[in-house]
């Protein structure tokens, strides 16, 4: 089944394209890579299924529903999170915080019910910890969990930047560029991760610039270069296609 | 000319002072947040009734010490509308420089009320929060698309509209000559005529707004706020409505502001628009800055300070603008997170790096308006 679906999508920047008329879509429970050279347009393509941009022709459909109207905070109650390519933790909180910010739009206590602490504020906040609980154990942070995030070493961040994604109760979960900067066992750790939430009822999409962990964690993936999506199929047909190759394997080798 | 170096001389004399004080002093205040950070939730709670308690008999200790009465009336006082303020600046992260206007609009609506309907303080102090709080949210819903400096200038500019209105709309305030003869308030059929009913008056209005601001800071709510203030995009990534939330700020704050305002008119007796003035915006900001944003202790502490200091220094009482001026920039070279870091409130391990340059973001981060 389609989960998210992308019909000539275009977003342009003045005179400059990032995306041009693409159409992709993913199916449920699938781990797809989006992958091509920097400034490709992967991540304004994230930025437009996450409502940061409305797309400038095109349509964007998730769960059946039209959403590349709506504003980032709803599209992620409909059921997208992501991560970013630059780490944007709230740098006040502590991991745990940072995490339980997550659950904010799966709770609903108003102002009232928050100042007399109410007894349905009080369950619902319990029941808002003991999730972030058991996903600060599932990512394996729990000697971190009462540290300001922002003081933590680079792989760490990421990985709670993954946790307040996964707090919000996503279907369908955005990352961009999840290893960069990591060492080899790093990013061995990183695509077991990935593996172990895709293995929990999650879909993924992502974007990553180190082959060896694409190739080896996606059912398929698609490339991006210049905005024009030139390749999509299993891992190994998009490793022999001639436009991959010239496109962004050429580049880099070459 | 000799007058100008002799300013810049005590200026310049100020700067040192202020900079070893500041140094001091946080030296000072690390060490008392972190074993506070670091208490049992049970011993925090026997200081906070301690200190309550000390508040409470307060007033029977300097009853006859009029002076020292009244400062304490006007900190607390004070203390209620830096806390107003920092539901704006120190929780949503919003950079609101007329705060004053709904201080006055609580006052005024306070003073019409009590001098032309003969109605009650409490019904006039809960009108003041509405209408107060309605301005905030007329203020609040065009300009919160705006960031930083620009949000700044668009609430001096509001103040300064509402300070005119004060002054120009005759008919209704009375003008420059202000409105005189405001009542006591009554409880139960008794007046409130001196300074120590005041006193609990006004402790009781900080009680309650201490209240507020900490249910919401340990709520899903005030988490928002403060995900806001951190990194906005981010937040609106998490599901976060960021602009219900700084507008529930705004009214908020507002809301409270007007109620202080409210209180100051009975507590005077009389109004007139130089009470609220943008310089009285710009003290509520250095008391909210100078405490720490976000920070209850510290907005609380600030605003005692900068009640006291001024009366302590009547001396330089000419400079005192200067002086907050002085202050505010070298706060932020020296501690940006404030006297009382919130962040150092949490308690546990602590990344050194990292210990004062987050709260002040609200400040750097309205020259970068994202
Ligand atoms: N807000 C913007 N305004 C103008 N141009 C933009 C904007 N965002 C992105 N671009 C441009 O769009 C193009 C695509 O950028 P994008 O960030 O999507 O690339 P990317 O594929 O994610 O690259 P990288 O691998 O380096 O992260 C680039 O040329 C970039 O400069
Ligand atoms: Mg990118």
């Amino acid at each position: 089944m389609k989960i998210l679906e992308a019909i000539g999508v275009t977003k342009s920047f003045g005179g400059l394209t990032a995306v041009n008329n693409v159409d992709f879509h993913i199916n449920e429970g699938e781990i797809v890579s989006l992958i091509g050279p920097n400034g490709a347009g992967k991540t304004t393509f994230f930025n437009l299924i996450t409502g940061v941009y409305e797309p400038t022709s095109g349509v964007i459909n998730f769960l059946g529903k039209e959403i590349h109207k709506l504003k980032p905070f709803d599209i992620t109650i409909t059921g997208i999170a992501r991560t970013f390519q630059n780490i944007r933790l709230f740098s006040s909180m502590t991991v745990f915080e940072n995490i339980m910010i997550g659950q904010f739009c799966r709770t609903e206590a108003n102002l009232a019910n928050v100042i007399f602490k109410t007894k349905k504020a009080t369950v619902e906040q319990e029941k808002a910890r003991e999730k972030v609980q058991r996903i600060i154990e599932f990512l394996g942070l729990e000697s971190v969990a009462n540290e300001i995030a922002t003081s933590l070493p680079y792989g760490e961040q990421r990985r709670v930047e993954i946790g307040r994604a996964l707090a919000t109760e996503p279907k369908l979960l955005l990352l961009d560029e999840p290893a960069a900067g990591m060492n080899t066992q790093e990013k061995v750790e990183m695509q077991s991760l990935i593996r172990k939430i895709r293995d929990e009822g999650y879909t993924v999409l992502l974007i990553e610039h180190d082959m060896k962990l694409v190739m080896g964690i996606s059912d398929r993936v698609a490339v991006l270069d210049y905005g024009n999506k030139i390749a999509e199929g299993k891992p190994n047909e998009v490793q022999r296609d001639e436009r991959v190759i010239s496109a962004y394997l050429g580049k880099e080798v070459g | 000319m000799g007058n100008l170096a002799d300013v810049l001389i005590k200026l310049s004399i100020a700067t040192v002072i202020l900079y070893f004080v500041i140094k001091i002093l946080s030296k000072g205040f690390d060490k008392i947040t972190d074993i506070i950070g670091n208490m049992e939730g049970q011993t925090r709670r026997k200081l906070i009734y301690i200190i309550v308690g000390i508040l409470l008999i307060l007033p029977l200790l300097i009853s006859r010490y009029p002076y020292i009465l009244r400062t304490s009336v006007v900190a607390i006082m004070y203390v209620v509308l830096a806390l107003s303020l920092n539901f704006v600046l120190g929780f949503a992260g919003q950079l609101s420089m007329g705060h004053s206007a709904f201080y006055g609009i609580g006052a005024y609506v306070t003073a019409l009320l009590m001098v032309n309907f003969k109605i009650s303080f409490w019904i006039a102090l809960i009108a003041s929060a509405i209408v107060a709080g309605f301005f905030g949210f007329l203020l609040g819903v065009p300009t919160l698309r705006l960031k930083g400096d620009y949000l700044a200038i668009t609430t001096i500019g509001f103040g300064e509209i509402l300070r005119l209105i004060l002054v120009n709309w005759i008919k209704v305030t009375r003008g420059p000559a202000g409105i005189p003869g405001i009542p006591s308030p009554k409880i139960f059929g008794f007046t409130i005529s001196n300074n120590i009913g005041y006193y609990y008056l006004i402790l009781l209005l900080a009680f309650f707004t201490v209240f507020i601001s900490s249910r919401l800071l340990h709520s899903r709510l005030g988490q928002g706020f403060i995900a806001v203030r951190d990194d906005e995009i981010a937040a609106e990534a998490m599901g976060i409505n960021s602009t219900y939330l700084k507008i529930l700020a705004f009214v908020l704050g507002a809301a409270i502001a007007g109620m202080a305002g409210s209180f100051f008119a009975t507590f005077v007796h009389y109004v007139n628009p130089d009470n609220f003035t943008y310089m009285e915006s710009v003290t509520i900001l250095c008391m909210v800055v100078l405490g720490g944003l976000g920070s209850i202790p510290g907005v609380i502490l600030g605003a005692i300070v900068l009640t006291i200091l001024p009366e302590a220094l009547r001396g330089i009482a000419l400079y005192r603008y200067a002086i907050y001026g002085l202050l505010l920039i070298l706060m932020m070279i020296i501690r940006p997170g404030g006297m009382i870091d919130m962040d150092r409130l949490k308690g546990g391990k602590k990344n050194e790096d990292f210990g004062g340059n987050r709260s002040n973001k609200v400040i750097w981060r309205t020259n970068s308006s994202k």
